[in-house]
């Protein structure tokens, strides 16, 4: 077996939508979007994902990512990255889902002892880290280099990853079928596949204002499916 | 219980943790209500974790009861999905227990609530060590008959509200023995949460203390 074919199993592994991230659980804002019925349709799921999630991912998530799977290793250093990354997310309850995303993640893997996981989550595990460390990219950017994933491997499955979420919460809302959700995933493939061939900018932040307002002005005093 | 266990991620092992499962409405919270003043008594430290479907109802309520710290009690918010937050992927789960066992380091127990599910809902063995299903008279008699997984896999059968077989016209002995023998000899107890007499809970605490955290109970 080449390397090649182990990392490839590898990231099939690691970016199925059954391993385990808790990432079921939030929504990014679009439960209340559907509630205030300003998505309703297959159209305007896409519109959202296209114009919303992936542009945030690109430049807020992928810088992170990016440099946390360049510290793999680097205890330090990768505190440094996820403190800026708190520091920088302006939207709380999206920050708050990153963080229990991240930290799922990286319970798995320190769990099946993904070099470097069970180091960094006990670097985090700390109550003064409990609400600032942990985050999504940066946990996904030092266990895909732990799994001798390639950064390229490691930011794909990450979008793939948030894209899968995003619809799946779509369906579970029930304004997707779940055979339309196929054809929103394959006409997103492109700008998925521009955005991953686009070098990561240097520094990150975010404009997905009408999906992170959302996911702020979410009522706490109403049943909800999703924790964002 | 043994504390000094390590993990295969390098922790050490923690409290133990017990989840109870069970349909909409069969009594869960009712349950850990009643259990939780046995435990306190028996000097068992505990905290909950609960699974609403779509609110945070059972914590509020376990919080606002009086009968625990409200600190040690979380609600996990399982996206309209109660099976999946304690068997696909339970990692929201074992976040919160990992969170609530950092914050109260004494802890022997934790108890795991889940959302009211269906007879199919099982606990993964990553969450819990042990697992509790509670049905109640009400639901019909047929219930165990049905054996869904979580009637025949959990380690503990609960068998709630018998005092309400008259009023639903079915017979509470009979729903204990088919219980008994769909389940083949694995452990069923029947038990009433809530009235002037609560019977079966302290039962139910001993098992939890003599078959989970290895502790002897008083004959």
């Amino acid at each position: 077996m080449t390397e090649t074919t182990l990392s490839l199993i590898r990231l099939l592994h690691v970016s199925d939508s059954a391993f385990p991230s808790g990432a079921f659980a939030f929504s990014s804002g679009l439960e209340t979007l559907v509630n205030e019925g300003r998505i309703t349709d297959a159209a305007s799921i896409h519109d959202v994902l296209t114009g919303q999630i992936l542009p945030r991912w690109a430049s807020f998530d992928r810088p992170f990512l990016h440099a946390a799977h360049m510290a793999a290793g680097d205890i330090a250093r990768l505190k440094e990255i996820d403190a800026r990354c708190h520091l920088q997310n302006s939207a709380d309850r999206l920050a708050e889902a990153a963080r229990r995303i991240g930290r799922s993640i990286l319970s798995v893997h320190a769990r099946i002892a993904t070099p470097g996981a069970a180091e960094y989550r006990a670097a985090i595990d700390t109550p003064q880290m409990r609400d600032m460390a942990g985050h999504e990219p940066v946990v996904q950017g030092l266990v895909g280099a732990g799994l001798g994933l390639s950064l390229a491997q490691t930011e794909l499955s990450a979008l793939h990853s948030t894209t899968l979420a995003f619809i799946s919460a779509a369906v579970r809302l029930g304004r997707l079928g779940a055979i339309e959700a196929q054809g929103v995933l394959s006409s997103a493939a492109t700008q998925m596949a521009e955005i991953l061939d686009a070098p990561a900018p240097k520094r990150a932040g975010a404009f997905s204002p009408f999906a992170e307002i959302a996911a702020l002005r979410r009522s706490t005093a109403h049943a909800s499916l999703f924790a964002t | 219980m043994t504390r000094n266990l390590t993990m295969p991620d390098g922790h050490l092992a923690g409290p133990a943790r017990v989840g109870i499962g069970g349909p909409v409405g069969s009594g869960k919270t009712a349950l850990i209500e009643a259990l939780i003043p046995i435990f306190i008594s028996r000097g068992v430290e505990i905290a909950v974790v609960t699974n609403d479907l779509v609110t945070k109802e059972d914590a509020r309520r376990l919080q606002s009861g009086g009968l625990i710290d409200p600190e040690r009690v979380v609600a996990v918010e399982a996206g309209a999905c109660p099976h999946t937050v304690i068997r696909e992927d339970p990692t929201l789960n074992i976040a919160a227990a990992d969170d609530l066992e950092a914050r109260f380091p004494a802890l022997d127990l934790i108890l795991i609530e889940s959302g009211g599910d269906n007879l199919a809902s099982t606990f993964s063995l990553d969450l819990v060590d042990w697992w509790m299903f509670v049905i109640d008279v009400g639901q019909g008699d047929d219930i165990p008959r049905k054996r869904g997984p979580g009637i025949m896999l959990c380690d503990f059968l609960v068998v709630n509200k018998l005092y309400i077989a008259p009023y639903v016209f079915v017979d509470a002995a009979d729903i204990l023995s088919e219980a008994r023998d769909v389940r083949a000899g694995k452990p069923v107890i029947g038990c009433r949460c809530k009235g002037a007499s609560i019977e079966g809970v302290p039962e139910i605490a001993d098992a939890i203390i003599r078959n989970v955290l290895f502790r002897q109970v008083a004959a």
